[in-house]
């Protein structure tokens, strides 16, 4: 565990040493806060219905940016360290595979968790307007913004692994994430029927509206833990194949 | 301290790596020299459990490279050829980094890593980022994170390549502190490095062992002929004929060049240089002789074969043994680089274009001129091999030595 912090601290350090980090967080609040504004002001202006919004409640733009911000995030992430060969320190240091994989992710997560806690205040500022929260679905809300944030790390970590080009890789990641994201949604829109039901359950963006809306579902979380697992794991069987070759 | 058994590894189809076992004692420095795309990297790689080998078994630290990994890591200190360094840390910071990795106690951490520090020379740049540092400090920053938490075993890929002459023998300073307790396998291609350094040498071409051998021993067993090299004023045909006539002599040559090398003979006073070859120690006779017979002998020299010497015969005699093996076994595929002499590729590519621009305008200027200057002083060392070989163009049979430039390739 003490290794997995270890890489983590080094991986922060590594974003705030270069600026493409708050490059890449001003670039999201930027248009986080552009979305913001559109939710605010069309038509009921109602503080919880405009985070529900934001939120990605029964749509896909914050979901969108995060996806983006999540791939362009992580794609430096393993290609550097194959380009610059620092993965082979890191591979003969008393390491595991997973625990590297893991530090990184963990110090993408808490980056994330900054730029989100930096978008508080859209909240303080609907309060300021006079808007009556509900905290419930306001911190169920942020709950899935995180584990959608999370998921898309995994995808990106994933791309990165399979190539040392980083543009390779944030290619690759964005159209992956894409397909499991929406996709499938936007391939059976308006209908019903239990082949429509099973592509939305299956697809990322189904399981946000829950969240976005106050439900904590338990099945919402796991879902979005699962895949997470699924790439984090798939990215260091990869990692270490690749030393093989 | 290792023990590689019947290290095998196949990439593909081809084997870059095949059957190499040896053994490293405590305390010993060991040379692993080989022409670029031996096998040097992939072997040591093995070692590290970095790469996971084809078959065969290794040893590291009394530990299995295969079943217990991380005992073997938490006792390995290894430098890669290419020096891994997070270039936007500085050097402490990164040797913290490592230090931490390495699980070295946190009270002993700091002192620790002031001690490699100052034993690598880095202490100077202690606060600067790393990828504005010129070569020679990255390569023993890279040095000193490979000895951060005092490891039974050090290897070292390549320790000094892409260096100016002072940056060499700074390094090499350094490797000889190191040795004593440590147990180190370093590889090079560059001869006068095992030489300064090793006790002992492993000499690998195309995968395969040729020699492991203390570098005495191999220098007296390539010794069972002896060359002598003399100058003497007389008659020169005369003096010719005497010198074939005696016993054990075996060839006789005048040099066409006899200034001496301080310059100052020439040819003018009837002064020639000769070179004695015989299957035995000829010197007390030669000088017997040509005294007794008036003439003026002006230098007399035992041409013991060097290390360099040793290597190319070796290689060459391999190379030209290795012709009739491949007509038979093809599932042994080398890559053929026709005449390319990828040999002396990595030392042309030493030179960092990228490095040039990162550095700072002013005070590393001088620095930055000494770069400049790593290109021609690498060429020198490193390109012996090379030329040497294909100058030579033939092998100990005087069979020409048609594939002398494919073990120079460099895809390891």
């Amino acid at each position: 565990m003490k290794n997995t912090y270890y890489i983590a601290q080094r991986e922060l350090y590594a974003y705030f040493a270069s600026p493409i980090a708050y490059v890449i967080m001003g670039t999201f609040l930027l248009f986080s806060g552009l979305v913001f504004h559109l939710f605010l002001t069309s038509g009921a202006a109602d503080a919880n219905f405009t985070m529900r919004n934001w939120f990605g409640y029964q749509n896909f733009v914050t979901g969108l940016l995060v996806l983006l911000f999540g791939s362009v995030l992580t794609t430096r992430l393993i290609a550097e360290e194959l380009r610059t060969g620092t993965l082979e320190l890191l591979f003969t240091s008393p390491v595991r595979n997973w625990q590297v994989i893991l530090g990184k992710f963990a110090a993408t997560v808490v980056l994330y968790i900054v730029l989100l806690l930096l978008t508080f205040y859209y909240v303080l500022l609907l309060m300021l307007l006079g808007g009556q929260f509900d905290w419930g679905p306001i911190l169920s809300g942020y709950l899935g913004l995180l584990l959608l944030g999370c998921t898309f790390f995994a995808v990106g970590m994933f791309a990165s692994a399979l190539s040392e080009s980083q543009v390779i890789g944030a290619v690759i990641a964005i159209i992956l994430s894409f397909v499991i994201y929406i996709a499938g949604p936007l391939l059976v829109q308006q209908q019903t029927g239990a082949v429509a039901d099973a592509i939305n359950n299956v697809s990322l963006l189904g399981h946000i509206d829950n969240l976005a809306s106050g439900v904590l579902d338990l099945r919402d979380i796991v879902y979005y833990i699962s895949i997470t697992a699924f790439f984090l794991f798939v990215a260091t069987r990869l990692v270490a194949m690749r030393r093989a070759v | 301290m290792i023990d590689a058994e019947h290290l095998t590894k196949y990439y593909g189809r081809r084997a870059a790596v095949r059957d190499v076992s040896f053994h490293v004692g405590r305390g010993e420095i060991v040379g692993l020299l080989g022409p670029n795309g031996a096998g040097k990297t992939t072997t040591m790689r093995m070692l590290t459990g970095y790469l996971p080998m084809s078959s065969g078994k290794a040893n590291v630290a009394g530990f299995d490279v295969s079943d217990k990994p991380m005992e073997v890591r938490k006792r390995l200190g290894y430098l890669p050829e290419t020096v891994p360094l997070y270039t936007d840390m500085t050097v402490r910071s990164y040797l913290s980094f490592t230090a931490k990795l390495r699980a070295v106690p946190p009270k002993a951490r700091n002192r620790r890593i002031e001690e490699v520090m100052a034993m690598c020379r880095v202490t100077e740049v202690a606060g600067r980022t790393i990828g504005k540092l010129s070569r020679g400090y990255r390569q023993r920053v890279g040095l000193a994170q490979a000895i951060v938490h005092n490891p039974d075993v050090i290897i070292l890929d390549e320790p000094t390549v892409g260096l100016d002459p002072r940056q060499i023998i700074e390094t090499r300073n350094v490797i000889r502190d190191l040795a004593g307790d440590h147990s180190m396998i370093l590889s090079t291609h560059i001869l006068s490095e095992v030489n300064t350094l090793c006790d002992r040498v492993i000499i690998i071409n195309r995968g395969r062992v040729l020699v492991d051998d203390s570098l005495a021993n191999l220098q007296r067993q390539s010794a069972n002929s002896s060359r002598l090299q003399m100058l003497v004023r007389g008659p020169q045909a005369e003096v010719e004929m005497r010198l074939a006539s005696l016993p054990g002599a075996l060839k006789v040559s005048v040099l066409e060049d006899n200034t001496a090398e301080d310059g100052s003979l020439t040819n003018r006073d009837g002064i020639s240089r000769f070179n004695l070859e015989a299957d035995q120690d000829l010197r007390e006779l030669v000088a017997h002789t040509i005294i007794a017979q008036g003439w003026g002998l002006l230098e007399l020299r035992n041409d013991a074969p060097t290390l360099e010497d040793i290597f190319v015969r070796l290689i060459s005699s391999d190379v030209a043994e290795d012709e009739d093996v491949e007509l038979s076994t093809p599932l042994m595929d080398y890559p053929d680089s026709g005449g390319r002499a990828v040999g002396r590729g990595r030392a042309f590519q030493t030179d960092d274009d990228d490095e040039l621009e990162d550095l700072p305008d002013t005070e590393l200027d001088d620095q930055e001129a000494d770069e400049q200057v790593v290109t021609v002083a690498e060429l020198g060392d490193a390109a012996t091999i090379a030329p040497l070989v294909n100058a030579n163009g033939k092998n100990a049979k005087g069979k020409k030595v048609k594939a002398a430039p494919a073990f120079l390739d460099e895809d390891e």
